[in-house]
């Protein structure tokens, strides 16, 4: 392990250099910090020891924050029974194995209308959160960036057919775009992707190609051309990496609307199907228990603010160090 | 009932002010209203507070406690004598009347106090067809709120007591055989703009509710002419105050089914005839009604505003004006409506959530009034599923979840949690016939049904697994949580039950449909409006819905059936209604979820105690009454 | 000029007709069929009354004469009747309309005066090159108002100036105690929605407006100007400010868009009888012509709006005429 990551190894030549350049950009490093942490607690969640996300306790319901409860036991399917006082005799049917003395738990964020532990239900909503704001979102990139590219290149019959459609696309808002096409295709997270994956992409299609069309004439570009590099070539190796900055910042900009809307489906009941948690979920269930418990909300909104945040202050870094005339900004 | 009818045509003669709010009035010994028009004098000219009425106040409890013996002395059951009846119902008279007093000195002291009281301001939800004005044509509970403000109905049928009441109807006759029932109206009520309210107003109402092929049947939207339409014949205009309806088939309870039921609100017949059904019930300029309250502005999806019925029949109305402030339906504006509530934008918060109890009960100035308001929820079981076709199955089933538990954990004292059709207190409520949580019944019946538990804790017979879905209704803002909760319940019980999203897009084929499938269906909630009625019970074991269509083809249910329809006697009709529930039971034709809410939260700096009558299980009129 | 403006109002009617198409194709595509979603929700079931129904509403018919009779009658001004509410869709739409028109005019204008002020300030800040804590911060904070979803800044500003301190009113759009056209009441209760609804497009134009002034503010005319020796606020106000304008009205146009769409969630929390409740609420139910005659009446709002917008960038720069 130790050997392959020697100095002259090219993989460690890699790692030492990607070392180099975090530790030039302490911002950026800082901002990928809770995206990446994010990702691994999102793939690791099913080995972390934390409860069943879906199992109501209504003894527990709407427990503040930082407070404690005790497992009694084991139930028969496996799930802690829980109660906020040591008293074994709440729960003496459904109780098979039972825990002598009760364990302690702390609820963190505490528990939500149903008694649900809400760090548990983060944690396993993180998964279903971190696809459509991570994945759909790369989707709706490279969809948009390719049918730009082609469009703004290309131009002629192209440009035309792309761009109309395009234009029926934008005829209509995003949200009610969704909307309509959740209603259609029925309401589950695939669909709640596709929805958002085809709401967005039209706009940011547009916006591609009005790059690109920036770039197109470029001296470099028509140099390529007179090369006689093939139209692939072109787009590919020296369009694509001018606006790539722009890539970038526009995919931190869609995190952050990403969550928020499949917050909104999930509070018209559009979104992911109950029990299974998702942020948007978690934070519609908050916004009903609003004023019974407010900590309900602040969880998901304080993970769903900082990771765009993060993706924000990722986007101006990429752009600065991309573009050194916007790095004086 | 045909008792009582008769004490109360004796009654005929007594001025319309004595019999004032209580329709339990029905005589009243001429000493007594002489005593009480004097009151009435002493306050209508002492400007502000009166001592004198304080003491008289006082003085006349002295003889409601004399009579309330009476009352525990004679047995309910011999009441056969008219003379006792009058004796009973002397002493309620006075009561109220004392009641009344009071009354009006506090609405002096109120308005002397805070001249907003002058008007009210009440939140009520955003239904389908919110401005409706003309009751007989309102969809939706929420929406009769403001409706049976200025629309009446021949009787009134009061939950608390579980009595009917007279309205614009003074007195009502079921005839012996149950064919018929005559109708004597009130004498003195007029339409609000000065008609006189007669026999052939009711007889073109019955006409255009009940009718399909009457000319002002058109464009009307009777949703809920469909309880009563089949038993309706025609309207006999006996006289200028009697009208008989003449049924074509026997019904005991055609007094609650033409005289209280939503379908039967008085519509003015002119109005009707010149501009139309849905323009009559939607524009306050065309609407003439003969309630309290006077429509005169509505602001759609705003609110609807209403102004004092001077002439009304019945006491004063004690508000000026009587605003309706309309806010989004469901989750949506439940919420608000509790915000203004506690930023004191409005007086009266109706259906507010549970999860803002702690809220409302922590502010100061805020209180909570129960509302009769029973709602209903059922819990469809496919009895086609080849699981379920057992019924100790479907009794097991039933027995699973805990749905007393959930309400008193999540609404607690908003709500009383239920579990059964019928409402506490009812006399048809039947202990003996009710599904109620006990897990170690379901071990039971499970294990008489042929089942035992596999590896995985899961209940299998053979190849028959005991796993299916419950469908839940998902609505903005509300997320299934008690069906979440159920599941579980079920799921610690052995069954295997995952969720899925009622799609409403889907018809009603549950027979042949995709929801065939499916086996536990979350709907049909209802509320207590029909509770009082047995018949519309039976309608909902057997025929009435969905699921339990096919299997409720039980003989003696309908025999039972048939023959409560013609069951005058209160006695043998509740015994008969008993059994029909055992037999409810057995089959499990519905699991029934039921809570009494606390419908009303009002600042108590405004307005005393106001009882929204709002829905017709209380009274159709806000009123308030003495401070206890 | 006149010829690039018909130009494009022309190149919007093939637009419209695609989106009429697609609208039909969508309400078709919805699962199920309205008429028995609505009956059975009344509790009826029976088929003869289905057929009525659906006559009634002309469902029987073939898909182009459907789509025809839906066409030629919305261009009489008629979009149906809503088959759950049973009133004019036209009355619905009006009255939602109003009510989220409001509220959008009301953000926009938040965004312009405060979004655009701070941007361009902040580029001023940042041009004169005053302590790095302040152009820092000055940075920074759109970033905040970007991230932190406005909701729950709407729920929170409600608890303390609604409830607690009682300034506000905390929800719906008049008190019922004022008079109908009372705009100072509408004012009040314009206010909390407003920062709810604009607080994210406040900070992406603050920061685009800061973005953009300080590209502008490099430019060799602005050197020029200020070795001209003119005052400074001429400088950043007439010469800068208006290149700047130029993407900031483009956005700004956008926007408004948009915001006519309604926003479901602050509508729901504030009880706002806006367009985005009545399109959820009618998807929901399946209330297909409601969605249809929102949906369609959005999108043309917006094809429009994007035609103004584009317009009026053609008038500010010429060059794009003749793109």
């Amino acid at each position: 392990m130790h050997s392959a990551l020697s100095l002259d190894h090219p993989a460690g030549q890699r790692v030492r250099r990607t070392a180099t350049f975090l530790r030039e950009h302490p911002v950026l490093s800082a901002s990928l910090v809770p995206i990446i942490l994010t990702i691994i607690i999102a793939l690791i969640a099913p080995l972390l020891p934390v409860t069943d996300p879906n199992r109501a306790n209504l003894s527990v319901r709407y427990l503040p924050p930082l407070s404690e409860a005790y497992i009694l036991g084991k139930d028969r399917l496996g799930n802690d029974v829980v109660h906020p006082e040591s008293n074994p005799e709440f729960f003496p049917s459904s109780v098979v194995e039972r825990y002598e003395p009760p364990i302690r738990k702390h609820y963190v964020l505490g528990a939500d209308s149903l008694g649900r532990d809400i760090v548990s239900r983060l944690i396993w909503g993180s998964r279903v959160s971190l696809m459509i704001g991570i994945f759909a979102n790369v989707a709706v990139v490279l969809i948009s960036v390719f049918f730009g590219l082609l469009a703004g290149y290309l131009g002629g019959r192209v440009d035309g057919v792309i761009m109309r459609l395009v234009d029926i696309g934008l005829a209509f808002p995003g949200l009610l775009l969704a909307l309509l096409i959740l209603t259609v295709l029925g309401p589950s997270v695939i669909n709640m992707a596709v929805a958002v994956i085809l709401s967005s992409v039209p706009l940011n299609i547009r916006f591609f190609r009005g790059q690109v069309l920036t770039v197109r004439n470029a001296k470099y570009v028509e140099a390529a051309r007179l090369l006689g590099y093939n139209n692939l070539r072109i787009m590919f190796r020296e369009v694509l990496p001018n606006v790539m900055p722009l890539i970038i910042t526009v995919t931190a900009l869609n995190a952050t609307s990403f969550f928020i809307f499949t917050a909104g489906f999930s509070l018209i009941g559009m979104g992911l199907q109950p029990p299974d948690p998702d942020w948007g979920t978690i934070m519609s269930d908050g916004l009903r228990a609003l004023y019974e418990q407010p900590a309900v909300i602040l969880g998901p909104t304080i993970l769903i603010s900082v990771l765009a945040i993060c993706f924000n202050v990722l986007g101006d870094e990429v752009q600065k160090i991309l573009s050194p005339r916007e790095s004086q900004l | 009932m045909i008792l009582r009818s008769g004490a109360a045509a004796v009654a005929g003669g007594v001025g319309a002010a004595a019999l004032a709010a209580c329709g339990e009035a029905e005589v009243v010994e001429k000493t007594v209203t002489v005593t009480v028009t004097e009151v009435k004098e002493v306050v209508k000219e002492v400007p502000v507070e009166t001592v004198v009425t304080k003491e008289v106040v006082k003085e006349v409890p002295v003889e409601t406690v004399v009579t309330k013996e009476v009352i525990k002395e004679v047995p309910v059951v011999e009441v056969k004598e008219v003379e006792v009846e009058k004796v009973v119902t002397q002493e309620k008279v006075v009561q109220v009347e004392v009641e009344k007093v009071v009354e009006r000195e506090k609405v002096v002291e109120v308005m002397v106090e805070n001249p907003k009281a002058d008007s009210l301001v009440i939140a009520t939800p955003q239904t389908q067809k919110v401005d409706d004005l003309d009751g007989s044509q309102v969809y939706e509970f929420q929406t009769k709120i403001a409706a049976f403000c200025c629309s009446e109905s021949l009787l009134l049928y009061d939950y608390q007591t579980q009595t009917l009441k007279p309205r614009l109807a003074e007195s009502w006759e079921v005839a012996s055989d149950a064919t018929s029932v005559t109708f004597t109206l009130r004498e003195g009520a007029t339409w609000h703009n000065g008609d006189p309210f007669t026999a052939e107003d009711v007889a073109f109402n019955f006409n255009r509710i009940f009718r399909d092929d009457d000319p002002y049947h058109a464009e009307g939207t009777f949703y809920y002419n469909g309880f009563a339409q089949p038993f309706y014949g025609d309207t006999e205009v006996l006289d200028e105050r009697t009208v008989r309806v003449n049924l074509t088939q026997p019904d005991a309870l055609a007094a609650e089914k033409f005289g209280a039921l939503d379908s039967s609100y008085m519509a003015h017949p002119p109005s009707v005839m010149e501009h139309g059904n849905r323009e009559y019930s939607t524009d306050p300029d065309k609407y003439v009604g003969t309630g309290p309250y006077i429509p005169v502005e509505v602001r759609p999806a705003e609110l609807v505003r209403m102004v004092r019925n001077e002439n009304w029949w019945g006491p004063k109305p004690d508000f000026k004006e009587l605003i309706f402030r309309i806010f989004p339906r469901g989750a949506a504006g439940s919420d608000a409506r509790v915000n203004a509530l506690l930023a004191g934008e409005i007086d009266v918060a109706l259906y507010t959530p549970a999860t803002r109890r702690n809220d409302l009960f922590r502010t100061p100035g805020i209180g909570a009034k129960w509302f009769p308001n029973f709602v209903l929820g059922y819990f469809y079981i496919n009895h086609t599923f080849p699981l379920f076709q057992d019924n100790r199955v479907r009794q097991a089933v039933a027995r699973s979840f805990d749905r007393v538990a959930y309400h008193e954990a999540t609404s607690g004292p908003t709500v009383v949690p239920w579990g059964r059709f019928w409402f506490p207190g009812s006399p048809y409520l039947n202990d003996a016939a009710e599904l109620d949580y006990d897990p170690a019944q379901v071990e039971s019946l499970m294990q008489d049904a042929g089942f035992s538990k596999g590896g995985d804790g899961v209940w299998a017979n053979g190849d028959m697994r005991a796993e299916f879905k419950i469908q839940y209704r998902g609505d903005p803002g509300s997320p299934p949580d008690q069906e979440t909760f159920w599941m579980q319940g079920l799921n610690d019980q052995g069954f295997q039950v995952e969720l899925e999203a009622w799609d409403p897009a889907i018809g009603a084929d549950f027979d042949n449909g995709p929801y065939a499938q499916q086996n536990l269906h979350v709907g049909g909630w209802g509320v207590g409006v029909f509770l009082g009625d047995p018949a519309f019970a039976y309608q909902r074991w057997t025929a009435g819905d969905l699921f339990a269509r096919s299997y409720m083809d039980n003989a003696e249910m309908n025999q039972l059936y048939q023959d409560i329809l013609v069951e005058a006697d209160a006695t043998n009709r509740t015994q008969k209604v008993h059994r029909m529930q055992e037999i409810a039971a057995d089959q499990v034709a519905w699991i029934p979820n039921t809570v009494r809410t606390l419908g009303a939260a009002w600042r108590e700096e405004k307005v005393t105690n106001v009882t929204s009558g709002a829905t017709q299980y209380s009274y159709p009129w806000l009123y308030k009454v003495a401070p206890v | 000029m006149s010829r690039y403006i018909a130009r494009r109002l022309l190149s919007i009617i093939p637009l419209l007709i695609a989106v009429s198409l697609v609208v039909f194709a969508m309400s078709k595509a919805l699962p199920g069929d309205p008429v028995e979603i609505f009956l059975q929700q009344a509790d009826i079931a029976n088929p003869e009354l289905v057929n009525a129904m659906k006559d009634k509403y002309g469902l029987n018919d073939p898909l182009p004469v459907q789509y025809w009779t839906w066409l030629s009658l919305m261009f009489q001004g008629d979009m149906g009747e809503s088959i759950r509410r049973g009133e004019a869709v036209s009355d619905l739409l009006f009255r939602g309309m109003r009510n989220t028109f409001s509220v959008a005019t009301a953000s926009v204008l938040l965004v312009i005066v405060v979004g655009w002020t701070m941007g361009v300030l902040s580029a001023v800040v940042h041009n004169r090159s005053w302590p790095q804590v302040i152009t820092r911060f000055l940075a920074q904070v759109p970033v905040l108002m970007l991230s932190i979803p406005g909701f729950a800044v709407a729920v929170f500003m409600v608890l303390i100036f609604g409830i607690s301190l009682g300034w506000l009113p905390t929800s719906g759009v008049s008190n019922p105690r004022a008079g109908a056209d009372d705009l100072i009441d509408l004012g009040k209760h314009l206010i909390l929605p407003t920062i709810g609804l604009a607080l994210a497009s406040v900070g992406g134009n603050w920061r685009l407006a800061r973005n953009t002034m300080i590209e502008v503010l490099r430019e060799d005319y602005i050197r020029m100007a200020h070795a001209k020796g003119l005052p400074l606020w001429r400088v950043y106000f007439l010469h800068g400010l208006r290149t700047t304008l130029v993407p900031l009205l483009t956005s700004a146009g956008l926007l408004f868009g948009s915001l006519l769409t309604g926003s479901f969630i602050l509508e729901y929390i504030f009880a706002w009888p806006g367009i985005g409740l009545l399109l959820v609420e009618s998807t929901v139910n399946r209330d297909v012509p409601v969605v249809m005659g929102a949906t369609i009446m959005i999108a043309s709002m917006y094809i429009f709006l994007n035609l103004a917008v584009d317009i009026l960038y053609a008038i500010v720069d010429p060059r794009v005429r003749y793109a």
